[in-house]
């Protein structure tokens, strides 16, 4: 992404908070924009903005009234819209732009019914890298594109990996991709903000209906979706993998290795859907990637090699991938 | 004689307009409240993209009225219920009655505030509002619309005459 393409990104999010929020986020020096990742709100409590390992310290208190605006902005005045999304404490921006929403819970049997009396929200700026992933993509088809699970802590950079690999799979594969959080894609009125390429995205719905949808109706060779988070979710990629499709999505972890910690992942893992973990690693700001592929383990890494790394998940053996 | 009998004339002619300005501004606004509605249950539209729809099926009261508050919307970020607050002094130029300007600006804080299924249950409220008003105007334009008309020329001529 190039400073222009980073300092629009700001701007379409920084449009969305309120008239003194908004003043104060263009506080901040204009070659520094494009390292702002997200805006903090706390009703009560100062602005900030952070990215790169930086903090802005933007304005004093945040007011209930503020926030609430920011929600009639990026909800449109339509809370309607977007109540799916708000029930999962999130929603997201006409231009891709995720408002991460805390407030009081409203529970009806059982389940989270509504979110309200917000008291704060993190609005992270979507991010767009065209060609960040070629030589990635590159490595997971040597033998064809297999299944690629992408794994990154909160902010790591998963699902602008994940769009620019579609992006890239998409010149050669029927790719889909089921954007149920409208982050990958974020579909306007059927046309996406960012550049996918030439896939096939279904907006919103649930990822075990819209995968079956995609499956009956696009044909589809890659589905990407985001974060399979429930077993649910992991039961329709498994039935899905029938199919002969392959998937590319993404998981919030330190590591690979807390992957066998979570038991949607660990069917996942046990069923062999994954032949790909794409580790990406933060450090003062600056993101490295590795590569992990399945395969056998031979005699010298068994007795222990210096020169090899990779890990055991589930029975299966990952092998990190030279670059 | 003439300008005396003609301007008691347009007095009622007038008066004749208003009510059916009234009737046309409630049967705009009772189409786009319907509109909203099922564009809100059935298609879960947010409603920047329903008021163009609203601007183009509803000609009229309805189409210039939301107009002006698609505008605040989108050129100023004014919320919905901010915009038509802002906007509401424009309802006074239909001719309509305070309750029924009431009526018409309670969609504001409807519409966009709670899920689809509550919002069809208040829209359907002030959806009965409105078509009992418009019955009653409708009843009021036929019954006194013509009365008033007759009324104006008869006291323009009979003011003329009681000047000769």
């Amino acid at each position: 992404m190039n400073c222009n393409e980073a300092n629009k990104q700001f701007m379409t999010a920084a449009g969305l908070l309120p008239e003194r929020l908004w003043r104060a986020a263009f506080s901040i020096a204009p070659e520094q924009r494009g390292l702002v990742e997200e805006f903090r709100l706390r009703v009560g409590r100062p602005f900030y903005a952070a990215g790169a390992g930086l903090h802005f310290r933007l304005a004093d208190c945040v007011t209930k009234d503020e926030l609430d605006e920011l929600l009639q902005r990026a909800t449109r005045s339509s809370v309607h819209t977007y109540l799916e999304q708000i029930r999962q404490g999130f929603l997201t921006s006409v231009s891709g732009h995720r408002l991460g929403l805390c407030g009081e819970a409203s529970a009806q049997q059982g389940a989270v019914f509504n979110l309200h009396s917000f008291s704060s929200c993190n609005l992270r700026i979507a991010r767009q890298f065209i060609g960040i992933s070629e030589d990635l993509r590159a490595r997971c088809c040597r033998q064809g594109f297999e299944s690629t699970l992408i794994v990154a802590p909160p902010g790591g950079g998963k699902t602008t990996l994940l769009r620019d690999m579609a992006r890239g799979l998409s010149q050669s594969l029927t790719v889909c991709i089921a954007d149920e959080r409208m982050e990958i894609a974020a579909c306007r009125d059927g046309e996406p903000q960012f550049d996918i390429g030439l896939c096939d995205v279904m907006s919103g719905g649930q990822k075990r209906e819209v995968l079956t949808m995609l499956l009956r109706s696009m044909s589809p060779q890659v589905i990407a979706l985001d974060e399979i988070t429930g077993e649910d979710d992991a039961r329709a990629l498994i039935a899905a993998s029938y199919t002969g499709c392959r998937f590319l999505t993404t998981l919030h972890a330190r590591n690979a290795a807390e992957l066998a910690l979570r038991p949607a992942y660990r069917t996942l893992l046990k069923q062999g859907i994954f032949r790909h973990i794409i580790e990406i690693t933060l450090d003062n700001g600056q993101r490295s990637y590795r590569l992990l592929t399945e395969g056998e383990m031979k005699d010298d890494q068994t007795v222990g090699n210096d020169s090899y790394r990779g890990l055991m998940l589930c029975g299966r053996f990952f092998h990190e991938q030279p670059a | 004689m003439i300008l005396i009998a003609g301007s008691c004339s347009v007095v009622g002619f007038s008066m004749n307009s208003q009510l059916k300005t009234r009737v046309a501004a409630l049967k705009s606004f009772l189409g786009a409240t319907q509109l909203l509605q099922a564009e809100i249950v059935f298609r879960r539209s947010p409603l920047p993209d329903i008021l163009p729809l609203i601007i183009r099926e509803c000609p009229g009261a309805a189409a210039s009225f939301y107009r002006t508050v698609l505008h605040m919307m989108t050129e100023k970020g004014c919320s919905f219920s901010l915009a038509c607050d802002r906007a509401s002094s424009e309802l006074r130029h239909f001719s309509l009655k305070r309750d029924e300007i009431e009526w018409i600006c309670s969609v504001s804080h409807i519409a966009g505030r709670y899920d689809a299924a509550t919002q069809a249950d208040r829209l359907s409220g002030i959806l009965s509002r409105l078509e009992l008003a418009l019955r009653q105007a409708q009843d009021e334009a036929g019954q006194k619309g013509k009365l008033y008309r007759a009324v104006g020329v008869t006291a323009g001529i009979m003011i003329a005459l009681a000047a000769v």
